[in-house]
Formats: C-alpha cells, structure tokens, sequence
C-alpha cells in the first residue's frame, strides 16, 4: 500500500493511533504502543512485495550494524580512512539501487525510500565522527528512527539528537492536545494540497500538456504553461504529502520537522532554498557543503574563499542532482541551480559595494518575480520535457 | 484556542456525517425541472459522468437524447436542440457527449441508465476518428470515466451475462479501471460467477457497494447545482417556418460567413491549426486506417447493451473532411473503405442508421476538420423529425 495514497491507509492510521492519542491525552507516553503500530504499517506499506521487504530488512540491519559498529570504533580511534570507509558503504546501497538499473539489472534490489533511510544513516555516522554522539544508542530506537512509517517512503529527514530527544520526551496533557491539533491540522492541509489542488492541477491541465491541447496553444505557449503547471502541481503533490508525514508525526509525539516554507514566495533563489524541500536542502548544506568548505580550507588547498564556497555549490547541487537520477536533465537541473546561487551571490557582493539595488517593496516584488520563474525553468529542466 | 480548535474539528466531522446520511429522498425533491433543464444543454462532465439528472432527462416521455462526442457541443442555430425548441417539434433533446467520450464511455453510460431507456428512440453519432489503430487510449478515456457508472455495472443483474462479462474484461484492459483494486476484485468476482476470489470478492462487493452508495451520493449533491447552460447560439428565424431547402440555403449562407480557405474549416479552427504550424499536419494521417481498431469491440458492446435495454437507437454514420484529410495524407479511396465498413456493420446488426458519408466534400455539412455543423446539422434535424414520427 502507497503511505498517504487513498483515504483507506487514512483510516487505517486513525484506527490504530486512537490508543496513541488517547494515551497522550491522558499525559502519558505511547513510546511502546508507537513501537507496535510502526511494525504493522510498515508491513502494510512494505509487504506486497516479497523482494522489497527482504531488502528492507537486510538494509536496515546493515545500516544499523555499520552504525553502532562505527560508534564503538570511534570512542576508542579516530581514523579518517576508517571515516571514509564508513560513509561509503552506508551510501553504497543507495549507489547500487541508481546504478543497477542502468546495467540491466531491475528488480534486484530496491525499495521505496531508500535513499531517505540513507540519508539518515550518513547523518548518523558524520555526527558520530564529530563526536556529538558519546550515549549508547539503543539499537531499536535506531531502527524506529530509520524506519520512522510516516516520513519513510520520502521525508522529511529528521535528524537524530532532535527525534531522541522527543522520542524520550513525554508530553504533558496539554502539551499532547496542542501536538494532535497541529497534527490534524497539518493533514487536512496536506488534503487541500494533494487530494484537492495537485490533483485539480493534474488532471484539468497538466495532462493536456504540453502538445494534447487540441491546438488552442501554440507549440511554444504549450510548453510555457507545461512549465508553470508542472511547477505547481510539484510543489503541491509533495508540500501535500510532506504535510501528511508532520502531522502523523505529532500525533506520535515526533515533531518533524516541516519541508516547505512557501517556496515561490522567496524573494531570491538562496531564499528558496530555505524553503524548497527543506529537509533535503538543509542536510545538503550541512553535510555536503559545509564539509567541503572546511574541509578545503583546513587544506588550505585554494585561497579564494570565494572560489571554495562556488565549488560547494557546484558538488552540492551536483549530488542533488544526480540523487534524482542518473540522467542528464538532472544533472542539468543541479548545475542550474549551483549557476543561479553563484550569479545571485556574485551580485549581493557587487551591490553591497554599489548599493543599486534598494530594499524595499518593489524590489522584493521584483525579486520575487524573477525567482519564480528562475525556479519554474528549473522544474521545466527537471521534468525531464526540455530534452 | 485548544479547546476552539477540538470543537471546530467536532463541528466538522458532524457536518460532514450529517452531509453523507442526508436522506436520497430530500435531496431529490429539491433538484427541480429547472435544474434538469439547464443540464440539458451545459455539456458538464458532471452530468455525463453522473446518473440522475440524465435519468431525470430520460424519463420525460418525449425526450430523445443525442448521444455523440465533440460535435456536440457545436451549438448554431440549426443544432438539433435549437432546431426542436424553434420549431416547436413534438421531440425535445439533451446532449451526452464530449471531446474524448467513445463507444466503451457511452457503453457504460447506457448500462447504468438501462431501465430508463426501455422503447426509448435515441441518436448516436458514430464519429470516424474513433477508430483509430489503438482505438480508446488511455488519455481520453480517463478524464471521461465514471467510476460511479463502472462501480454500478458490477450490481448490475439485470444486463444479459455474457454482455456484462464482455464489457468487464474489456474495462479491465484500462489502467484507470485496473488500479482500483476494489473495483478489480469485483469484476473479476462477477466475471468467474463467483469462482474467482469467493472470499475477498464477496468482502469486496460489500466495501464496493458502500463505496457506490457514497457514489450516488455525491452525485445527486451534484445535481443539485447543476452548471449554467452553455450558449446556445440560437437565431429562431433561420429555421422556424422555414423549408427543408430553405434551411440549406441559410446554412449555406451562414457557414460561408465563417469559412475562407481551401480546406472549408471554419476561421477560428483554422487559426489555431496556423497557430500550430500548418505543415505540421501534411501527410501526419498517412499510415492511418480506420477500417482496423478495437473501437470496433466497443461500439458492438453499444449497440448489445441497447439492444439489451430495449432502446430504440438510430445511428448516424458522419464523414471526417475530405478537403482537410486529403492534406493529412488519408486518401479518399482509404476513408471510403471504412464508410463501407461502418455501414455493412449497421445493415448487418439489423438497426436503424443514416448514412451522410457522401457528405465529406460537402461545403459547410463539416464545420471544420471532423465535427458536424450548420448544413450538417439541418441533415440530421431533418432524420430526426422523420425518426420521432415512425411509429
């Protein structure tokens, strides 16, 4: 069963979470019960394929022993190559599940949500190299944050010390009610979004698009509305969906944290993405980029600061990029968006110097604007309709 | 603030409880003549995919339906709706049809609408372009599906079993059908007599048949506001009082008002087709051939299940535009081909049918690249004046 895909799973989840809410609205904690009901959704997402449920389990226990391994390891050494090699067989399951496909090999291995599983697991072995992880983790608690149900087909990604933290935390009564109305609250905007806007979208535009429009747009007017629509309908299909697993997530008594912040709002594409799919951006950031730049400027292999940040970018949004899949208009799609954060970085600095470019509302009108379509070609590219 | 949010949610959920349990009944005495009247003409989805306003329609003694596709929505002033109400015709009609909807979506319209359509005279326009080599695709048949009317074909006892089985399996054919698990277990429930999954098809034909309930439901909410009529075009003095060839003449004359260029397409269609790049479309019909296609399937389920209704249908055979489709590169001999076919096809199935295939280089009887008007339409007012009178 596709997580959040008809109002059946809905109904499911609320039968099996009446004992969570009504524990949690008692003041006390559903930390066990949690537990259970993951084990049976799970199942039901998972279990229609015998090949995906086989590979999950070898994932996780794979990715859980590579974890705890790496901690023990690390209290006692510190070995970079050690470090490396670690990072690299958690992400080598994610690099096998994008590659084999190419090589003719479906079917073999894969699942939904690999990667954002991967995503959390690399998190876990970068933090533990930082030494912020010195507790003992216990391993079940580390496959319920791996497998956390409602984020894990695709997010948002949680990051560790802040899920441990709720995970241990029992909420009083009142702090419960507040979590199970913003909860509610978030799923039925997350029905808005996907069940009433994303689809409206679908299927009273996006499928005359861009060339079924039985010649009432040109060729070129097909693609511009192609473009917007497909735009749209993105953010609203996943801001939809993102909405569903935060809200699940707080009626469990997890607080997710929220991926989309009102994207086209975004006065300037570093804006957008503080706002864009943030989760993903936001672990890009501090553990592609950030790392990199250190990195290169412990090295001291480049001077120019400037020069480190831009090749950030470029690995940054070219990961992202390619994390999609392995094809062109992806790979397109990331530098793109590595060349608009460099353009628009190039241009604060000169106008820091220059002050042509004032801050008020006409601008930030004009600014808004001009990201909007930035970021809608951008999609244009990632759709996949450009070439 | 917590308590107002936990009683607006409560407030909600009894609103919404109230809406799904609101008697049937109540909701039906307040959808009025005048709401039927005005589906008659609005051309929605809503009404075509739905099944009570056209039960409503098709319960008025005098009322004989047009069935069709895009041609439909061609509203002049000698469109058979405007024509019946000009000249005061002892017949009234109402339109099913739209860009996309062929044989199978008419098919499982009929099924659902069965009862209502016994001795009932009703007009189906058999459009060329239908059949095409892979027939109904996908894209056009789910904008037109009616999951009310396919989730109603599987409580059907009433259809004979083996037109009901035929049709199952041919819907199944459709993504659109076969991702509806429920639905998917039904029908092949029904199909196997029960053989196939006694047990989840049985569970399933409860679930399904609560999910029909909730159907009809949101149907009938529907009907009760229904969509504004579209514009009707209408001139009365073109037509009322006036003669057959009298009628030719004015649509003669109005379609030439409307049409310069060589391929007799009306103006604005004709824009848009330079809009698109014209010679995009040279030769793009070379390798079409209308005479091989699964519509063919579908429009015999058409004909079984209104046969199997008791209904009493007249087919109307049209061309495509001879001038237009010499330049898409499908040459006349080929088209006459399939005119012969669709014919024999009507003689052969023993049913009533008008045959206007001699019409494709008819000026203004095609009103732009495939879909009737204007001269068109005065051909059929007249067949369906003539059709109404046989006893």
């Amino acid at each position: 069963m596709t997580p959040y895909g008809n109002i059946a799973f809905f109904v499911i989840i609320g039968l099996l979470l009446l004992p969570t809410m009504l524990l949690g609205l008692r003041g006390k904690s559903s930390k066990h019960y949690n537990l259970f009901v993951s084990v049976i959704v799970l199942a039901m997402i998972f279990g229609n394929s015998l090949n995906g449920s086989i590979s999950l389990i070898l994932f996780t226990v794979f990715q859980v022993v590579l974890i705890v391994a790496y901690q023990r390891y690390r209290l006692l050494q510190n070995s970079g190559t050690i470090f490396v090699m670690a990072v690299l067989l958690s992400i080598l399951p994610l690099v096998l599940v994008k590659v084999l496909p190419i090589l003719g090999l479906h079917h073999l291995f894969g699942f939904l949500g690999v990667s954002y599983i991967t995503f959390k697991a690399v998190q876990m072995i970068l933090e533990t190299r930082d030494g912020l992880m010195k507790e003992k983790i216990s391993v079940l608690e580390l496959a319920y944050f791996l497998l956390f149900f409602p984020t894990v087909s695709s997010g948002p990604i949680d990051r560790w010390r802040r899920f441990s933290k709720d995970f241990h935390t029992v909420p009083s009564s009142e702090d419960y009610q507040k979590l199970l109305l913003s909860g509610i609250n978030y799923i039925f905007v997350g029905f808005l979004y996907k069940f009433i806007l994303a689809y409206l979208i679908y299927n009273y535009t996006l499928i005359y698009l861009p060339n079924h429009t039985y010649n009432y747009l040109t060729p070129f007017q097909g693609q511009l509305a192609y473009m917007y629509m497909y735009s749209f309908y993105l953010f609203f299909d996943f801001a939809g969906y993102s909405a569903f697993a935060v809200g699940v997530s707080r009626i469990m008594g997890i607080q997710t944290p929220i991926n989309f912040n009102r994207p086209f709002a975004s006065r300037n594409i570093k804006d957008f993405w503080n706002r864009w799919h943030m989760s993903l951006s936001f672990w890009f950031r501090d553990y592609v980029y950030m790392r990199f730049v250190l990195w290169m400027t412990k090295k001291k292999w480049l001077k120019n600061k400037f020069a480190i940040s831009y090749m950030g970018f470029f690995l940054l949004f070219f990961l992202m990029g390619i994390w999609h899949g392995l094809e062109w208009h992806f790979v397109v799609y990331g530098l793109y968006h590595a060349l608009l954060i460099i353009c628009f970085d190039k241009f604060e600095r000169w106008n820091k110097k220059h002050k042509r470019w004032p801050k008020n509302k006409w601008t930030h009108a004009i600014g808004v604007f001009i990201t909007f379509n930035a970021v809608c070609f951008g999609f244009y590219i990632f759709s996949g309709k450009l070439f | 603030m917590i308590k107002k949010g936990f009683l607006s949610l409560f407030i909600a959920l009894a609103l919404f409880t109230g809406f799904v349990f609101f008697p049937n009944a109540w909701i039906k005495a307040w959808i009025s003549d005048e709401d039927v009247e005005q589906a008659k003409t609005n051309m929605s989805p809503l009404v075509f995919q739905g099944a009570y306003l056209q039960e409503r329609m098709l319960q008025e003694s005098n009322s004989m339906p047009l069935y069709g596709s895009s041609e439909l929505n061609r509203f002049d002033p000698f469109h058979p709706y405007n024509y019946a109400r000009a000249t005061d015709a002892p017949y009234s009609t109402f339109m099913i049809g739209r860009g996309g909807m062929q044989s199978i979506t008419h098919f499982l319209n009929f099924a659902t609408q069965e009862k209502n359509l016994k001795d009932k005279k009703v007009v189906f326009i058999i459009s060329p372009q239908w059949f095409t080599e892979r027939g109904m695709g996908e894209f056009h048949f789910s904008p037109n599906y009616s999951m009310l009317q396919a989730y109603d074909l599987a409580f059907n006892q009433e259809m004979d079993a083996d037109l009901r089985k035929r049709a199952m399996e041919r819907l199944l054919e459709f993504d659109t059908v076969k991702r509806d698990r429920l639905l998917k277990t039904m029908y092949q429930y029904q199909m196997s007599n029960g053989k196939e999954k006694p047990i989840t098809g049985r569970m399933a034909m409860v679930a399904g048949r609560f999910h029909k309930e909730l159907l009809e439901k949101k149907d009938l909410y529907y009907s009760l506001f229904p969509r504004k009529g579209h514009p009707l075009k209408s001139n009365d003095k073109l037509i009322a009082n006036q003669s057959f060839e009298q009628q030719v003449q004015a649509a003669e004359a109005y379609g030439k008002k409307r049409v310069s260029n060589e391929y007799m397409i009306e103006n604005r269609a004709y824009k848009r087709l330079v809009n698109a790049n014209f010679s995009k479309f040279k030769d793009m019909r070379k390798h079409e051939d209308y005479t091989e296609s699964p519509e063919y399937k579908d429009f015999q389920l058409v004909m079984d299940v209104l046969k199997d209704a008791g209904a009493k249908p007249l087919f109307v055979s049209i061309p495509v535009n001879g001038y237009w489709y010499d330049y898409n590169g499908y040459p006349e001999e080929r088209r006459q081909k399939y005119y012969a076919k669709m014919e024999q096809i009507l003689k052969d199935a023993n049913v009533d049918y008008v045959d206007f295939t001699d019409h494709e280089y008819d000026p203004y009887f095609i009103m732009d690249t495939i879909h009737m008007g204007w001269k068109g339409w005065v051909y059929l007012d007249q067949h369906m004046d003539k059709y109404w009178a046989q006893q």
